[in-house]
């Protein structure tokens, strides 16, 4: 299911300003990669780029030797979780995670029992079995992070991006799902 | 909107959906409770228009003609009665109005509770 991605001379230029400046990197498939480096280096961006929210200045990025800058950021297939998480606040937290499901055509689309059977299956996977029906605003933040990664998980997605994903938490938490986090991709 | 950012569509984007699926599933419900107090403020202003629709459209009767430019007429056609009876009804929705605005208001403050508390 995964991918691998390549990024070559990859260059972002906000007006004069290099965010990004002629990365190079291959990653295989299955690989855990960290991008480390103080605030303002481009981490971000470059997940940007790769998620094909931001649009390159130069050089590609290609998923399994193909161009993404052709692929829709829904051919892309990618799980993006937000430093913030983003979830949708006037949706439950199970309507948050079926949302990339119900959102695709119709000959794409599971059936609302497979949908709602894969949702309670992702809630299992990330222990928040119960809480389907609150709101973001009525659960913590190590939760919180928890729905957005099951929301990325639930489309599949080839390769999955995280940003700053333990940023808000607390060490404890932060351990913790640090932990959980290497076992889910073993 | 702009307050909000748009982080949420880059969500929904990232998802798989489609513009216009972010815009009705994810920004309209994001903004609707805004939405609909402007509309209500918006509605309350042209209830009470007096002076531009006088000067502009001629204020022909039952035409071009508010609500307080109706009552002046029928006040200057010594109508007072009728007068009288406009003017309350124009009292009762603004009165309408002010309790959609507070309960507005009170909804609303639920939302901004809840979105800081995300």
């Amino acid at each position: 299911m995964s991918v691998s991605v390549t990024l070559e001379n990859v260059a972002k230029q906000y007006g004069a300003f290099a965010a990004v400046r002629g990365v190079s990197l291959a990653i295989q498939p299955g690989e855990l990669i960290a991008l480390l480096g103080p605030s303002g280096s481009g981490k971000t961006t470059l997940l940007r780029m790769m998620a094909g929210l931001e649009a390159i200045d130069g050089g590609n990025i290609l998923f399994d030797g193909i161009d993404t800058s052709r692929l829709s950021l829904r051919d892309r297939r990618i799980g993006f979780v937000f430093q913030n998480y983003a979830l949708f606040r006037h949706m439950s937290v199970a309507d948050n995670i079926a949302f990339g499901l119900k959102v695709r055509t119709r000959n794409e689309r599971p059936s609302a029992s497979e949908i709602s059977r894969r949702v309670s299956g992702l809630l299992e996977l990330v222990q928040l079995g119960g809480l389907e029906k609150r709101f973001p605003s009525q659960i913590s933040g190590g939760q919180r992070q928890r729905v957005a990664l099951a929301r990325a998980l639930a489309i599949e997605p080839r390769v999955l991006l995280l940003d700053e994903p333990f940023g808000a938490l607390d060490a404890k938490v932060r351990k913790d799902l640090r932990q959980w986090l290497r076992d889910l991709h073993r | 909107m702009q307050s909000l950012g748009n982080n949420d569509e880059e969500a929904a984007l990232t998802l798989g959906a489609s513009g216009w699926q972010t815009f009705v599933k994810i920004t309209l419900p994001n903004v609707k409770w805004s939405l609909l107090y402007g509309v209500l403020l918006c509605n309350a202003r042209a209830m009470g228009e007096f002076g531009a629709v006088a000067v502009v459209s001629g204020k022909i009767r039952g035409l071009t003609t508010t609500m307080p430019l109706h009552i002046e007429i029928l006040y200057n056609e010594y109508m007072s009665a009728a007068a009288f009876a406009v003017a309350s009804l124009l009292a009762l929705l603004a009165l309408v109005t002010l309790a959609m605005k507070t309960w507005l208001e009170w909804r609303f403050a639920d939302e901004i509770a809840a979105r800081s508390g995300h």
